[in-house]
């Protein structure tokens, strides 16, 4: 069914360093708008597979990662802006808050942890509702967030957002955060802990009668995607050096679940490769839209393709599976040595 | 062991439980038979607190001397913890784990990692199918394959007293027979069982004592042979003239 454990942490150790390879040859020889594209990808990596954890793993079925980036955003960007720019800027700022001068990761932890306890109030009221029920509470929470990031204007500075943020964000934090990302949620994925929840997934009545601890399940998840997903908006706010209240939309929300339901509910694999193709894919498109002058046709293709998908393969590509990529792609090595 | 004391329950609109007493000896097999809808399915699920009765105490002592707990102010985990194992009705495996990972997730909350992989292998020495196909996901065993899984995975948490939802439900003769076979040696190894039944005629068989739920209410109570040769039972529940 999946790769066997002890097989994984020295191709995962491989993997990282060949991929710290390509990350040190991209950051010395493209121009800065390539780079800025692969950080989005790498961005959209550490989304799916984060929101995999309480889509996937779990089944719960979750819109709110905009709504934790947001939190994770403000936090990380007011905690990291110099006090002297914050007197400018946030006048009104609490004064503990205008003192503060964080440097990068541990603002970006803080965004995290925010993002998570926020999930973790909201988880228990909210995680009491099933499918599109959570769906809908959960898109509300984007609304309600954002309704707040409005109008908390001594905090956030209302609707203007928080512009000119120290652009501290690059390809080796992104590739390290998104190493974290896949490194956890295997881990997880492949315990006992992991298994519990896909048990949660698969059969919730039978899970309960077993004993298992449904509801502190369901919040566990629930806050490990939203500390992740806090993360991933503090990356984002200090890539494109700004954060307003509608910086992550549902639209966004739209766009990860997208990858999680094509990639396979509960697959990492899945949500790593189709997080990696529709990016690439939306970027390519978008000369083709200017050039035609067909505005939102990428849209509509991502979507026709999500159809195709769900009714030829209504679990996503793999399913629940990881399949063995890296020994797919050797096996013409291998059988030449055979030979 | 287990004692209900006029336990109501109310499901949605309807009174499912009406005052429902019964009792459980240590080391019986009991059945509870009636027809569909009776409220043999929500008298389980309010003894394993999936449910919660509206008045009634259900008092349980895992082992004799032990102190009687009321489950109804417990919740279903730590009814778990206390010795109650239920099997829900319709063979619920987890599909897409294997066979081992099913029986180990019956064992969620025991910490001691040695002895539940030694179980794993009593389970699997006990069903042999469950080590040959233990690599299986578990919808693609057969019903009676998966009926086994079932009662496996619910020994895993070392229950006291184990609650069985209908596992004849939509097998073969044979298959029954060979369940209730497994049953009987699982009460030898000392697990009391409660039995809920549609099979009347095999639970009164294998029961030392049986009750009979009609609309909520136990009606009859007596010996499972004292029952079978009863001719309202005959004529309600077995297909007699």
């Amino acid at each position: 069914m999946s790769a066997p454990r002890n097989t994984f942490l020295p191709r995962f150790a491989i993997a990282a360093l060949v991929g710290a390879a390509l990350v040190a040859l991209a950051d010395a020889n493209l121009n800065p708008y390539l780079l800025s594209i692969i950080q989005f990808i790498g961005l959209n990596i550490i989304l799916a597979v984060s929101l995999n954890v309480t889509n996937g793993f779990i089944g719960l079925f979750s819109l709110g990662h905009p709504a934790f980036m947001t939190v994770g955003g403000y936090v990380a960007a007011i905690l990291v802006i110099p006090p002297e720019r914050k007197a400018a800027l946030l006048p009104d700022l609490p004064a503990f808050l205008a003192a503060q001068e964080w440097s990068f990761l541990p603002a970006l932890i803080a965004g995290g942890s925010v993002a998570a306890l926020v999930a973790l109030i909201v988880g228990f009221p909210v995680l009491r509702l099933r499918g599109h029920y959570l769906a809908v509470a959960t898109l509300g929470l984007i609304f309600i967030v954002q309704s707040f990031a409005v109008n908390l204007r001594g905090v956030t500075r209302g609707a203007l957002g928080l512009s000119g943020l120290p652009e501290l964000t690059n390809l080796w934090w992104v590739y390290l955060f998104c190493l974290v990302t896949i490194y956890v949620c295997w881990q997880l994925k492949h315990s006992s802990l992991g298994r519990t929840m896909l048990a949660i997934r698969e059969n919730e009545l039978a899970a309960s009668c077993l004993g298992v601890k449904v509801a502190r399940m369901r919040i566990l998840s629930f806050v490990l995607g939203a500390f992740l997903a806090g993360i991933a908006g503090g990356l984002w706010v200090h890539l494109v050096t700004l954060i307003s209240p509608s910086s992550f939309s549902f639209i966004l929300a739209f766009e990860i679940v997208v990858m999680v339901v094509l990639g396979g509910t509960g697959s990492i694999t899945g949500a790593v490769l189709v997080a990696v193709v529709l990016s690439v894919l939306t970027q390519l498109l978008r000369p083709v839209e200017e050039a035609a002058n067909l505005f939102g046709a990428s849209q509509m293709i991502v979507a026709f393709v999500v159809l195709v998908v769900l009714i030829t393969r209504p679990k996503g590509l793999f399913g629940t599976a990881e399949p063995d990529l890296v020994g797919w792609l050797l096996r013409p090595f291998r059988k030449s040595k055979a030979a | 062991m287990l004692r209900l004391e006029d336990v109501h329950v109310r499901r949605g609109g309807t009174h499912a439980l009406r005052g429902v007493s019964l009792e459980i000896e240590e080391g019986e097999i009991v059945a509870l038979i009636g027809a569909n809808g009776a409220g043999k399915t929500t008298t389980l699920a309010t003894i394993s607190g999936l449910l919660r009765p509206q008045s009634g105490r259900i008092l349980f002592a895992p082992g004799r001397g032990e102190p009687e707990r009321d489950l109804t102010k417990m919740r279903a985990e730590d009814i778990v913890a206390a010795g109650i194992s239920h099997c829900p009705e319709g063979r619920q495996v987890f599909a897409n784990l294997s066979v081992t990972e099913n029986l180990r997730i019956g064992a969620y909350l025991r910490n001691d990692k040695a002895a539940i992989e030694k179980d794993v292998a009593d389970i699997q020495a006990q069903f042999p199918i469950l080590r040959s196909r233990a690599q299986l996901p578990g919808d693609r065993l057969s019903g009676g394959e998966q009926m086994m899984l079932v009662i496996g995975r619910a020994l895993m948490s070392k229950p006291r007293l184990l609650l069985l939802d209908e596992p004849s439900l939509g097998l073969a003769p044979q298959l029954v027979e060979q369940i209730f076979d497994i049953l009987a040696e699982i009460r030898r190894q000392g697990v009391t069982v409660l039995l809920v039944e549609q099979n009347a005629s095999m639970a009164l068989e294998l029961g030392d004592r049986a009750y009979v739920l009609e609309a909520g209410s136990l009606v009859l109570h007596g010996s499972g042979r004292e029952l079978a040769g009863n001719p309202d039972i005959q004529r309600a529940y077995l297909g007699g003239a």
